[in-house]
């Protein structure tokens, strides 16, 4: 099973995590780390950037709601881009992309963050 | 957002039975097998049960898919299904219990794709699981857990489930072109 490799780009108040492989129940140690890492730097928006993932499991979105409780209590916002359109129609399914909100690149999922 | 299909069965009514599945089971490491029926160009996996084998069983249904003209769009909603089928299987049916085998049936009819994923548990609620309330599981209220069942449902055209008596469970998935 691929393991999935997390890149964490740090800015002022804003952070891009960058997810390589698969987002399954594997992924949860990296990817909660890289949030923490990103808020203890102050940041106040975190994007994900899932271009580089071709595979994402009901586990992975669970780790997704783990991390959408975490942000909500510490008042920063999730963003996303890069989703495959089958798992941009997944996330809206679940209902997570009401709460993820997707964009068309990373442009555009930064200059959401205000 | 996907509607739910239209023509759902499960357990309770059934149409097929054991004999019909023409099923090759596994109990604890021992396989019973029935090739009763067998469809032609059917494809048979085993597979161990543990996480990471739902990758084979869901490329193997993809390639089927594809094979049959599936649109790429229906491809992708059978990989994610299969994929959290055998899930399933593996965490619930088989209780992560490596002992176990995970068994799939690939059927391809003219119009259709049967996938049938076979474990050792005793199967799920005869009952189409609700969409979740992912707000509650943000809040912690409910487990975070819990959205495969629901995905199988709404990404197949028929979902079934059926417990046979000390054979294991069966999920048949239906999926039309």
């Amino acid at each position: 099973v691929e393991e999935i490799q997390v890149n964490l780009r740090l800015e002022e108040k804003l952070a891009v995590v960058d997810l390589a492989g698969d987002v399954t129940s594997l992924a949860e140690k990296k990817l909660l780390a890289a949030y923490e890492k990103a808020v203890a730097q102050k940041a106040r928006c975190v994007v994900l950037n899932f271009s580089g993932v071709s595979y994402v499991n009901s586990a992975g979105m669970s780790i997704l709601i783990t991390l959408l409780t975490r942000s909500q209590n510490q008042g920063v916002t999730l963003r996303a881009f890069g989703l495959s359109p089958h798992f941009q129609k997944i996330f809206e399914m679940v209902g997570l992309l009401k709460y993820i909100p997707h964009f068309a690149n990373e442009t555009e999922a930064r200059a959401s963050c205000g | 957002m996907t509607m739910p299909k239209s023509k759902r069965k499960h357990g309770g009514r059934a149409q097929t039975n054991t004999g019909e599945l023409g099923i090759r089971v596994s109990m604890a490491g021992k396989s019973k097998t029935k090739p009763l029926n067998e469809t032609p160009g059917e494809v048979r996996l085993s597979l161990p049960s543990a996480l990471g084998y739902e990758r084979i069983a869901m490329e193997a249904a993809a390639a089927m898919a594809r094979m049959m003209g599936f649109a790429s769009s229906r491809v992708e909603d059978l990989r994610t299904a299969v994929s959290e089928t055998c899930i399933n299987a593996i965490e619930h049916g088989n209780k992560l219990n490596a002992a176990n085998r995970m068994d799939v049936l690939l059927r391809p009819h003219d119009q259709t794709l049967i996938v049938q994923v076979f474990d050792n548990g005793a199967g799920f609620e005869n009952s189409l699981h609700a969409m979740p309330q992912i707000e509650k599981k943000i809040r912690g209220e409910e487990n975070a857990r819990g959205l495969g069942l629901f995905l199988i449902e709404h990404l197949v055209d028929q979902v079934e489930y059926k417990t046979m008596p000390k054979l294991g469970h069966v999920t048949t998935l239906t999926m039309k072109k």
